[in-house]
């Protein structure tokens, strides 16, 4: 085979791997942004982490919507906030770090080995 | 409330269930912390070959000659056809010790805590509906719905369920639904002639809501992270597991995939088997 069609068949696998090892990097930040409380389960989203952040101060209930749309009152909204960041912030630094390395890495061999 | 995990192994000729059943349980203890009972037809072969198995209970299952045959693959290249016994799934709510019972296949690798939080809810059955293939490229079409004008599909794979007058009216739900196969596969326009858990599990749930969609079964956290018999398992280093998974287009080539911290449904046993030799 033509040596430079041999390395474009190379390149081809290590992109599919590549597009595969990211897929599966996204699949696991979206189950470690799920956070529970009191048997409901939320996916931490900006959008939720926005809402509470502006209803955490009213002098009212903070009633959400959990995963299964159930309603959940939270006891105590600005601990539920400090607590959802603080999940995202984690989970969202190591999914950078590991996107950032599956990208560094040109070998098939050393990106599947992170 | 007492609370565990049941695993089901009956052994043929191709996989050594038991053995799978006996490295899911250490699995099911390290990451969720909770008691594991085995529901088997080989007892005397767990307790020669695997005498520090660990498990809670060791619960018989009715030893019976009734199964169905099916194709194992071993990659995309290699198959041999051996019995299924799948029909004992079903008395499960009969035979766990347990009040709150998280029911897995022993091909469903744990690898996280993520369902520690569904153990603490207050459902009475929980199991997966969404799921995600490690091969991207692959139609997951019949894991969305069991067929494409017809009701949702859900996994029996794993499940957790709270025993209660309603659980128990769903399990013999699906008891009728298996002595009826033949009926509910017209009615539900299944393909398969094969019983399946998934199938029945999916038809009791639409039953229980009335025939249409409904809040009786909720979704367990994640998704069912699943690779097909097509794809092989090459190591398995803690938390990291390591494929090789079926390529498109290019019968008997792969592409390597890991996955970390991720529960994954290994469809190909023998792989597993294999490595969990090495």
């Amino acid at each position: 085979m033509d040596e430079r069609i041999e390395k474009a068949f190379e390149v081809a696998n290590y992109m599919a791997t590549l597009s595969n090892q990211r897929r599966l990097a996204a699949e696991e930040f979206n189950q470690k942004i799920v956070y529970y409380i009191n048997g409901a389960t939320f996916k931490i989203t900006p959008e939720l982490i926005g809402f509470v952040s502006v209803m955490a101060d009213r002098p009212f209930d903070l009633i959400l919507l959990d995963s299964n749309n159930f309603p959940v009152k939270i006891e105590n909204p600005k601990k539920f906030l400090a607590d959802i960041i603080a999940v995202y912030d984690t989970t969202s630094k190591d999914y950078l770090a590991k996107i950032t390395a599956i990208k560094s890495k040109r070998k098939i061999a050393d990106m599947v080995d992170l | 409330m007492t609370t565990g995990a049941v695993i089901f192994a009956q052994n043929n000729d191709t996989v050594d269930y038991v053995k799978l059943a006996v490295f899911a349980s250490r699995r099911i203890q390290k990451f969720l912390d909770i008691p594991v009972s085995i529901i088997t037809d080989s007892r005397g072969w767990l307790e020669q070959s695997y005498p520090d198995h660990g498990f809670d209970k060791i619960i018989d299952a009715e030893i019976s000659n009734k199964y169905y045959r099916k194709r194992f693959h071993d990659g995309s290249l290699a198959s041999k056809t051996s019995e299924w016994k799948n029909l004992s799934r079903t008395t499960v709510y009969d035979l766990t010790p347990y009040d709150k019972t998280l029911v897995i296949d022993s091909d469903y690798i744990i690898n996280s805590d993520i369902l520690r939080s569904a153990l603490n809810k207050d459902e009475d059955l929980q199991l997966y509906r969404k799921s995600l293939d490690l091969a991207g490229w692959r139609e997951n079409k019949q894991f969305q719905r069991i067929n494409e004008f017809s009701i949702p599909f859900y996994w029996a794979t794993t499940f957790i369920f709270k025993k209660n007058n309603v659980t128990e009216s769903f399990f013999s739900l699906i008891k009728y639904i298996k002595e009826n196969w033949d009926y509910y596969t017209a009615l539900y326009n299944i393909e398969s002639i094969l019983y399946r858990n998934d199938y029945a599990f999916s038809i009791a749930i639409h039953i229980m809501n009335g025939n249409q969609e409904g809040y009786f079964a909720q979704e367990l956290p994640g998704t069912m992270v699943y690779t097909t018999d097509k794809d092989l398992l090459i190591g398995i280093d803690d938390t990291k597991l390591k494929f090789l998974v079926e390529k498109q287009n290019h019968l008997g080539e792969y592409i390597v995939s890991t996955t970390t911290r991720l529960d994954v449904h290994v469809m190909n046993k023998i792989s597993l088997s294999r490595c969990l030799d090495e």
